[in-house]
Parts: structure tokens; sequence; C-alpha cells
């Protein structure tokens, strides 16, 4: 069982072996944390609450002080926020864009789509993002 | 064990890749129920229940036909989430002559109904109407019993989601009939952009 654990655990240790796969996971997971959080509210209640935007700052936080490095941090965030933009709004748009809704309403549904990724994204959800990714890098290089 | 031995850094990774684990999870059961939201609004069902009509004779001459009505909207498909709000119809009245003469009388709008509900898998909502009165020249070829009278009644309600902020789904239906139960057709889907909330101009689908 131990042996198992250590085999297991060398094969993910591969994955953060160097400084570059490491950015590299932590951009990808990144982004699916963002995407991910972002859709468990907008298919709820096509609105981001409170508490779904604290999550975010959080995580970004946390990714941040992963990374460590400032100048990577922001420019995995950059990354991170550009891939789960595409994601979400790939997984909302696309039912809505199937012939179920008669023109112009399957139209009208994707640009709706469209204006409330943008709205709950910009501009100051991503300016506090930013400033969380920052902080947490700076955290990250001072404890870890 | 292993987990207590290696770096703080790389516990926070595996923390970070937990959390996201349990996002996606969460995220991806909200969106199997939201891939069935647009096939769940085609297929929502709309019926007419009864339909009712008695002549009256006022006076010689003078004819009153009453109308009884009631309609039923349903889910029929798994999706959760649907409501129904702000039902309103209005009605014509098909005079039929002959099978090759008819005439189409508008009857208007029919009085405002409360009913609403919620339209989760398998729900129905019932729309009861009190009886009202055709107008007065159908009244008059209703008396005639060579002449058979069809109401065509047009239905359309605010099928509430969770894209109200940004939106309201107005389907429509048409149920036709002379006595008794029938089903509607769903002649449109309108979809237009909810008061207050972001997006551009609106727009109405047509027929499907």
């Amino acid at each position: 069982m131990e042996e198992a654990s250590r085999t297991f655990s060398k094969k993910l240790s591969w994955l953060v072996a160097s400084e570059n796969k490491r950015t590299a996971l932590i951009i990808l997971l990144w982004s699916l944390t963002i995407a991910a959080s972002y859709l468990q509210a907008l298919i709820q209640r096509a609105y981001m609450t409170l508490f779904d935007y604290a999550l975010v700052v959080v995580l970004c936080f946390i990714a941040g002080t992963i990374i460590m490095d400032v100048g990577r941090a922001l420019l995995g965030y950059i990354a991170a926020v550009a891939v789960g933009t595409i994601i979400m709004a790939t997984v909302l748009i696309f039912p809505a864009t199937s012939n179920l809704i008669p023109y112009p309403g399957n139209i009208l549904i994707p640009s709706l789509w469209v204006t409330v990724v943008f709205t709950a994204t910009f501009p100051f959800p991503f300016i506090g993002y930013l400033v969380a990714t920052v902080v947490g890098s700076i955290v990250g290089e001072r404890y870890f | 064990m292993l987990f207590a031995k290696t770096s703080r850094r790389n516990q926070l990774t595996i923390f970070f890749a937990a959390v996201t684990l349990v996002l996606l999870v969460v995220a991806t059961v909200g969106a199997v129920n939201y891939y069935q939201f647009y096939p769940a609004i085609s297929q929502i069902r709309a019926s007419m229940n009864s339909l009712q009509t008695t002549l009256v004779t006022n006076s010689p001459g003078n004819y009153t036909l009453q109308v009884k009505v009631a309609f039923s909207v349903e889910n029929p498909t798994g999706y959760n989430g649907l409501s129904l709000k702000h039902f309103e119809a209005t009605y014509d009245a098909i005079a039929i002559f002959s099978p090759t003469s008819n005439s189409t009388f508008t009857g208007g709008a029919m009085a405002y109904n409360p009913a609403s509900g919620p339209l989760n898998s398998g729900n129905t909502v019932g729309i009861a109407y009190p009886t009202f009165n055709a107008p007065s020249n159908v009244a008059q070829i209703a008396s005639n019993p060579q002449n058979r009278i069809e109401f065509v009644f047009h239905l359309h309600f605010v099928l509430s989601s969770f894209l109200d902020k940004v939106t309201m789904v107005i389907p429509s239906y048409d149920c036709s009939g002379s006595g008794g139960p029938a089903d509607c057709g769903q002649t449109g889907i309108t979809v237009v952009t909810a008061p207050g909330g972001s997006g551009g101009g609106g727009g109405s689908g047509g027929g499907v």
C-alpha cells in the first residue's frame, strides 16, 4: 500500500517537476475553476452572487500563491481568464444555437449570454481577481 | 501520510486540484440539467381540458352563447426549474355554415387569469376561466342548428426560469374545438429581454 502510494506520488511529481510544468498545470486547473465557478452560478440564476465572486477571488489568491512569481502569476491569470471564459461561453451558448428556438431567438439568447458573461467578468471582478492573484503570488514568494 | 510529507506548495497544489474537481462536478451536474432547458421549453404541452358552450334564449330572436373553458399546461420533460406566470389568452370564433363557407369573428382578450405555478418535471398547472359570453353575432349564428361554431383560443404565458433576470421566454399555443377536450399546438416561442435586465434589443421567434 505504501509502495503503491509512493509510485503514484512519483508519477504525480512529474507534473510539478519543473516550474514550467507546475505553472502549466496551475493555469489549466485555474481556467477550469474559473469556468466551473461561473457556470455553476450562471446556470442556476444567470448572475453571480457575492459568494461566487468571493470564491473566484480565493481561488485566484491560491493560484497566485502556488505560482509564487508575480510575472508568471500575471501572465497565468490572463491565460486562465481567457481559457476559462472561452470554456464557459461555449458551454452556455452552444445549446442555445440549436434549432429548438426559432429565429431570431436563437441569435438573441447567445448574444444575451455574451453580455451576461461580459458584465459578470468586467471590469471590477477582473480587477479584483488580478489583485488577488498578485497578492497571492507575493504571499507565496514570502512564505514558501 | 505521503500528503503530510510533501512540501506545503505541493499540498496547496493538491488542494487546488481537489477544489477544481469538486467545482467541475457541481458545474457538470448543472450543465446536464441546463442542456435539457432548451428542448424542455419547446416541449411544454398545453391542452384544452374542457370546452362547454350553452345557448341561452334571452327573448325571441335574442340569444347569448355562454362559453366555459379550462386549460392545462404540463411539463412532460425531465427538466426542473420552470414555472408558469402571466397566462393570457385571446380567442376567435369561427362560424361554419357549410363545409365550404365559414366566417371568423374576433372574440378578443379573455379576462385576466392569475393562474401560476411550478412546472417541474411531470407537473401540470390548471387554468380555468369563468363563464363568459361570446360576441352577440356569434350567438345569433349559433341559434341556427345547421351552423356550427368552432372556437380558436390563442394562449401565451411567461415561462419563468433561471434566465428571468436577462430574458423572458413566452411560448404561444393555439387550441381549437367546438366542445370537449383538445390538445393545443405550439405556434412559436418568443424571447424578449427582461425589463431592467442586461442585454441588447428584443426579438421574437416565429412558428416552429
